[in-house]
Parts: structure tokens; sequence; C-alpha cells
């Protein structure tokens, strides 16, 4: 009985990171279409959103059995709890790189100019994707404590944008309506960082029973 | 086992209670009946002495006298069978006894018995008859318990005994398993002969004995043969990793840890997806779990890495998979080598093939005044050396490929001698360039092959001498300590820019500016120069400054 549930939990974690794999290439792909301009790859983000949602709800079943019929207790269920919680973030996550990826055809934007930071601000949302995930795969406390943490630079890097499109409203002949599909790409990374802050917190609560938010077990 | 013990106790115990209950029983009975017979028979007795001394009326006296203990029943019957007196009953109240059959037993013998059951089962009745000096008959009758009824009385305490006995055997049942299990409990299973208690366990102990054995022979295989494994696959170069058929990290052998950058301990029984999650990595291992070998080229920490992931199939499906990192860094770049030298080989062949095609094209056409015709032969001789000077060195190069001079022999070779020689052949190159070259040093020895020695001297002498300026000097010196012997060849030339210094062994590469005709060469002098070397287990340092001059040495060991 037990070796079964255990086989399950594998599966499980087995399972989120395959999600949290697509989640990072999505992102990934997203970002290098916008500062390649490359309108081949921003089309692909849109069948890994779609393969990141089909893998949301199987993962929502597989929990819900695995509550249902083995009703876990302490480690085990903050391990299913917490998946539960961080799929969902997982989810946003790829409709946001597919978002990204849908500006970027619609408007044929390529963006590697560096004084706008957006190219920068990709990296640092990248790496925060890719750390939560590791984090979870690791159980490592310390690298979800540092995408915690890294949840600043990316807000940080988000203002720094802000400011350089303001300055490039300014300039006269400036095409307004590509800053304003720039300032959505932003937002859009932006959330993102705080999707991975999240997932980085869910982890913490899977593994210590504490979470930033309060809630104990 | 308690149980048993304890149902073969009772068995035992309640047929044991039983049959000596109904042998003892059953030979008390017998003596019991008998004295009761001869107590009647003596009573008789008494009273037919009695009779014949007092007369019948002793009969009324008796049943006066001990009426109330008296226990026999006595009757007396006249010849006829007519009942004279009986101490039961009045005599009138009974029939005739004439056909009883101890009375005519008595009548015709002078005594006579008889035992009769009674209707009521439970009693019997014993009879004895005696025929009294009157005529008259006399009988004393006893009636006791028959041995039906008397076994019937004592089954009550046969059950008793029986209760008795089945707790007694419970207890000894107990207490006997107890007694019998503990040392089997303390037995030393480690050492199983080294235990002595119950000789009826010595062929187990000798067949556990056995079994440890295999045991540790088997354990002792095992572990040799996983050594084995581990010391082949921790020196290979190649990554090695096996997964279980749920994809769980079964080995992993130092390379392939060290590739990952992970510590090898830490991830054995843990999902491969926790190493590496690349999509790359998913799909190959998703094909090789529905049975296909497949493999990728993927970018890895230090180059390009192949993956080949190998399905470990048997009768049931996959069970579990093999995966190979196999390094490609190296045989990409020499392909891309490989590929680039065969550009160049062919675009170096062509240009003086057209060249010679060209003046010969213009000579048949006969566009050509005859007092040019001289410079026009000129140049297609000039042209088709370049071609056999081109085709040389490739060859030169190619059979330093393939390792053909492997085949060569060492021999002992005189460094000096064969630069004095390279030196007289460049002795008129040198003085069409304006330059001076000069040798030094003395007789060294060295182990190697001549031909190749000569083509490397000659080679770095030939570059010093065409990449000179008028006036300039080359410098040949042949030093020599006790381990080796050191050529310089130092030139007071144009020098190579910094950017190039690495790049002029590489096949074709020509410094910029190089190029033109009047050097000639063909991009390939150094790259004989590196390989002889190598062929010779040295290296060649090249120093230079640009506007300054080159100086190469060439440090050959001496054995």
């Amino acid at each position: 009985m037990r070796s079964h549930f255990d086989e399950q939990l594998a599966l499980l974690n087995k399972e989120l990171i395959s999600m949290g794999v697509l989640c990072e290439n999505a992102i990934a792909m997203a970002a290098k279409a916008l500062i390649e301009g490359d309108m081949e790859i921003a089309k692909n983000v849109d069948s890994f959103d779609r393969e990141i949602e089909q893998k949301e709800r199987e993962i929502e079943a597989l929990c819900l059995k695995l509550l249902l019929l083995q009703q876990p207790v302490a480690r085990d269920l903050r391990q299913i709890s917490s998946a539960l919680k961080m799929i969902t973030d997982m989810e946003r996550i790829g409709d946001q790189a597919a978002d990204i990826a849908e500006i970027v055809t619609m408007a044929n934007i390529k963006e590697s100019d560096d004084t706008i930071h957006i190219g920068e601000m990709a990296r640092a949302t990248i790496k925060m994707v890719t750390e939560s995930i590791d984090a979870f795969v690791k159980q490592d406390i310390k690298i979800a404590q540092a995408v915690i943490d890294y949840d600043d630079v990316v807000d940080a890097l988000f203002n720094k944008v802000k400011k350089a499109l303001v300055i490039m409203f300014g300039k006269s002949g400036s095409n307004s309506e590509y800053a304003l599909d720039l300032l959505m790409i932003a937002k859009h990374f932006e959330r993102i960082g705080d999707h991975a802050a999240i997932i980085a917190e869910w982890v913490v609560f899977s593994i210590t029973g504490n979470h930033k938010g309060g809630a104990h077990l | 086992m308690k149980r048993k013990i304890f149902k073969s106790i009772l068995l035992t115990s309640i047929l044991t209670t039983v049959l000596c209950s109904a042998i003892i029983f059953g030979i008390l009975y017998n003596q019991f009946y008998e004295v009761m017979k001869t107590e009647v028979k003596k009573e008789a007795w008494y009273i037919d002495a009695a009779i014949t001394v007092s007369g019948e009326q002793y009969l009324g006296q008796i049943e006066k006298e001990i009426h109330s203990d008296y226990n026999n029943r006595i009757t007396l019957i006249s010849p006829d069978g007519t009942v004279i007196y009986d101490n039961y009953e009045s005599a009138e109240n009974l029939g005739n006894h004439l056909n009883r059959p101890e009375v005519q037993e008595a009548l015709q013998t002078g005594s006579g018995e008889e035992t009769r059951m009674s209707s009521t089962i439970g009693e019997q009745t014993y009879n004895y008859a005696l025929l009294l000096g009157s005529e008259d008959v006399l009988r004393v009758s006893c009636t006791t318990s028959s041995i039906f009824a008397s076994v019937r009385d004592f089954i009550p305490f046969l059950l008793l005994t029986a209760a008795l006995v089945v707790v007694l055997s419970m207890y000894l049942a107990k207490k006997q398993t107890a007694s019998i299990v503990r040392p089997i409990n303390n037995l030393n299973l480690d050492q199983p002969l080294s235990n002595d208690i119950y000789e009826e366990l010595a062929p187990l102990l000798t067949r556990i004995e056995r079994q440890h054995r295999q045991i540790d022979d088997h354990i002792a295989e095992l572990k040799r043969k996983q050594e084995e494994f581990a010391a082949i696959t921790e020196n290979m170069n190649e990554g090695l990793i096996l997964l279980s058929s749920k994809g769980m990290v079964l080995s992993i052998n130092k390379s392939a840890a060290d590739l990952f950058g992970i510590n090898s301990t830490k991830y054995l029984g843990k999902d491969i997806l926790t190493i590496d999650r690349s999509l790359t990595l998913q799909k190959l291992l998703k094909s090789a779990y529905s049975g296909f070998r497949s493999e990728e080229t993927q970018k890895l920490k230090k180059g390009q890495y192949q993956l080949i992931a190998s399905p470990v199939q048997s009768a049931k499906g996959v069970d579990g998979v093999i995966l190979l990192i196999i390094d490609v860094t190296e045989r990409n770049l020499s392909e891309q080598m490989r590929r680039e030298f065969t550009a160049n080989v062919s675009h170096e062949l062509k240009t003086p093939l057209h060249s010679i095609s060209g003046c010969a094209e213009i000579i048949k056409n006969g566009l050509v005044k005859p007092e040019d015709l001289n410079h026009f032969i000129d140049q297609i001789y000039s042209e088709a050396q370049r071609l056999i000077t081109l085709v040389d060195d490739i060859i030169c190069l190619s059979k330093l490929d393939e390792n053909n001079y492997f085949n060569l022999p060492k021999e002992r070779i005189d460094l000096y001698l064969i630069a004095q020689d390279v030196i007289n052949r460049l002795q008129q190159q040198a003085q069409k360039y304006q330059v001076e070259i000069n040798l030094e040093g003395s007789c060294a020895i060295i182990t190697g092959v001549a031909h190749l020695i000569d083509e490397l001297i000659y080679n770095l002498c030939d570059n010093a001498i065409k990449y000179n300026r008028p006036n300039g000097r080359v410098d040949v010196t042949i030093k020599k300590d006790e381990h080796s012997v050191t050529l310089t060849v130092a030139d007071t030339g144009i020098g190579i820019a910094k950017d190039y210094q690495d790049r002029v062994f590489e096949r074709f590469f020509r410094v910029e500016g190089s190029h033109s005709k009047e050097t000639g060469g063909t991009g390939l002098g150094l790259a004989i120069v590196k390989h002889a070397a190598k062929y010779h287990n040295t290296t060649v340092i090249l120093k230079s400054k640009e506007d300054v001059g080159t100086t190469v040495n060439v440090k050959f060991p001496v054995e």
C-alpha cells in the first residue's frame, strides 16, 4: 500500500519537473523570439502553453486522487498540497509566455536595444523560473530563498524599463504603440517573476511546513 | 508445536487412563464376584449345618435376629418345588420353583448354581441351591450390581480424571514446548555447527551451514562483479548512466557525474530529471522507453556531446535504459577542419590549373606573338612547378595525418649535418632575397626520421628567407645539453602579428599580404613543421614581433 503511494508520489514529482521544464522552455523561447524577432519561435510558444495546461490538468487529477484515496498526512500532505498550488503558478507562467509571444508576433517586435533593458529583464526572469524549478528538483531551501529575494531585482528592472520607455515616448517621432507593447511585455515578465517567487515559497513550505503567507502545517 | 505436543500428551494420557481403568475394573470385578459366590456357598453350608442341628425353625430365628442387616435371600423349597420358606416374601405368594435351573441341578447332583440377570439390567442375582438331608432344597441368592451398572457408576470419576488429565497435559505441553524451543531460539545461526543441542537438529544445522557458505560465495561473487563493473565504468571517458524502468538512476559513472556537475552517490535512486531536465534528454528517453534506440547531440558544460539512449529490452517490455554520453567536441572540430581542408585544397589546386589552362588556351588559339611565347611557357612551367610543390606538400601532410611515418624507423641522426645540408640547398634562394644565412653549433645526435627533420628545417628556413627583408639575416643555431637538443631558427624579417601567431600552423593559413606571388609557397609549410615536430614528440615554440623578426624553437629530447 505504502509502496504504491510512494510510487505515486514519485510520479507526481516527475510530472511536476516536466511541467517546470515546459515552463522554462516556454519563457526562454518567448524571450528569444522577442530579442531575435524570430516569428517561428514565437508561434511555437503557444503549443508549449497548451501542453502546460494539459499537464496542469493531469497533475491536478493525480493530486486529488492521492488526497482522496491515500489521505496523506504531514510531509506527504504538504508535498501534494504545495504541488496543487505550484501548478497554478506554472500554468500562469505558460500563459504569460504565450501572451508575450503573441504580442511579439502581432506587432512584429524585435527588441535588442540594451538601453531599454528588456533583454536584461527577460534574462533575469528566465533565471528566476529556472532556479525556482531547480529549488524544487533539489529540494533546496537556499535556492528557493534566493529566488524569492531575486524578485526585487526583476521589479527594479521593470521600473528601469518603464523609465526608458517614458523617455522613448518623449522623443519626437517615436512609435508610441511599439513602446506600449514593450511595456506590456515587461509587465508580463514582471508577473512571471512573481509567479516564480510564489513557486519558490511553496517549495519552502513543502520542505519546512512554514509558508511566507502564514500557513503552518 | 505446542498444540501438537499437547494433543499427543492428552491422547496418550486418556488412552492410558481408560485402558488401565478398564483392566483394573475388570480384574477387580471378577475377583469380587468370585468372593461373593464363595460367601454365598459358605452361607448355604452353614445354614445346612444349622438346620441339621436345630431343625427348620432355625430359619425363622435367623429372620428374627438379623433380619435388618441380612442381605442374602434364603429360600427353602420342598422336593416338589413348593416354597416352604422365604425371608423376603411370604411363601404362599411364591410360585413353584421346581423348574429353576439351580433347583433342578441341586435335586440331581446335590448342589446347583446359576447367575440371572435381573429384568432391570442394573442388577444380577447369583443363586446357589443345596440339597438338604430332609430332601428339601435350600437356596441362597445374592443380588449385586451388574458389571454395566458398576461401569456406569464409575463414569463420573472417569470424567473427573479425564478433566484433570487435560489440564495437566496442557500445562505439561506448555512447559515441554518452552523447554524444547528455548535452545532452538537461542541457536547461533551465524555459526550453525558450533551449536550443541539436539542431535536431531544436526542435519538442519548442516544444511544451514551449507547455505551460509553458498550465500557468502554469492555475495562475494556479486561484490566482485560490481567492483569489476565499477572499475570499468569509473575509468571510462564516456559518461554512462543506467536507468531503471521507472527512470530512476541505478548507476552513474564518474565521467557522467563530472559532466553534469553532480555528486554521483547523491543522485542514486533519484529520477534522471533531477540531474538534467533538458527537453532533448526527455525526448531521447521517451523514445528509448518506447523501445527505440536514439541519439542526439547536445551542448553540455565543456562542449558538444552525443547522447545515446538505448533501451534494455526483455519479454516484459523495457526493463531500463542505458544512457551513453560521448564527447564529440573534437570529432566535430576535426570534421570541420577536414571540410575546410578539402575546400582549401580544391581552391589552391584550381588556381594554378586555371592559369595553366588560360595560357595554353591563348597559345592554342594563336593569339600569342612568337616573341611573347617564352613568357607564356615560363608562366605555364612555374604554375606547374607550384602545383607539384603543392601536391608534394599535401601528400607529405596526409602521410603524417595517417601516421604512415610510423612505418619509418627512427634512427640516430645528426641534426647539425642535416641543417648544413638544408642551408647549402637554400644558399641560392637566400642570395636571391639578399639574405645572409648562418649555421651555428656542432654535431648533435638525436633519434628521428631524417627525411622529416629535413622537411622541418627546410620549411622553417625557407619561411625565414622568404618573409625577410633585403640585407636581413637568418641564424640557425643548434644547442645541446644533457637532455635535449634545441634547434633555433631566428630571422630579422617582417614578423607575424600577434593575432596570427596561433594560426600560422593551420593548413592553408596565410598571413594577410603573404599571398603575393613572389613568395610562392603553399600555406602548408608550417603545418608540416608542426606535424613533423609532433611525430618526434616535441612542439614548436614560435616567438615573433612585427617588423623585428621571428624566432622558432624546436627542442628534441635526447634518449
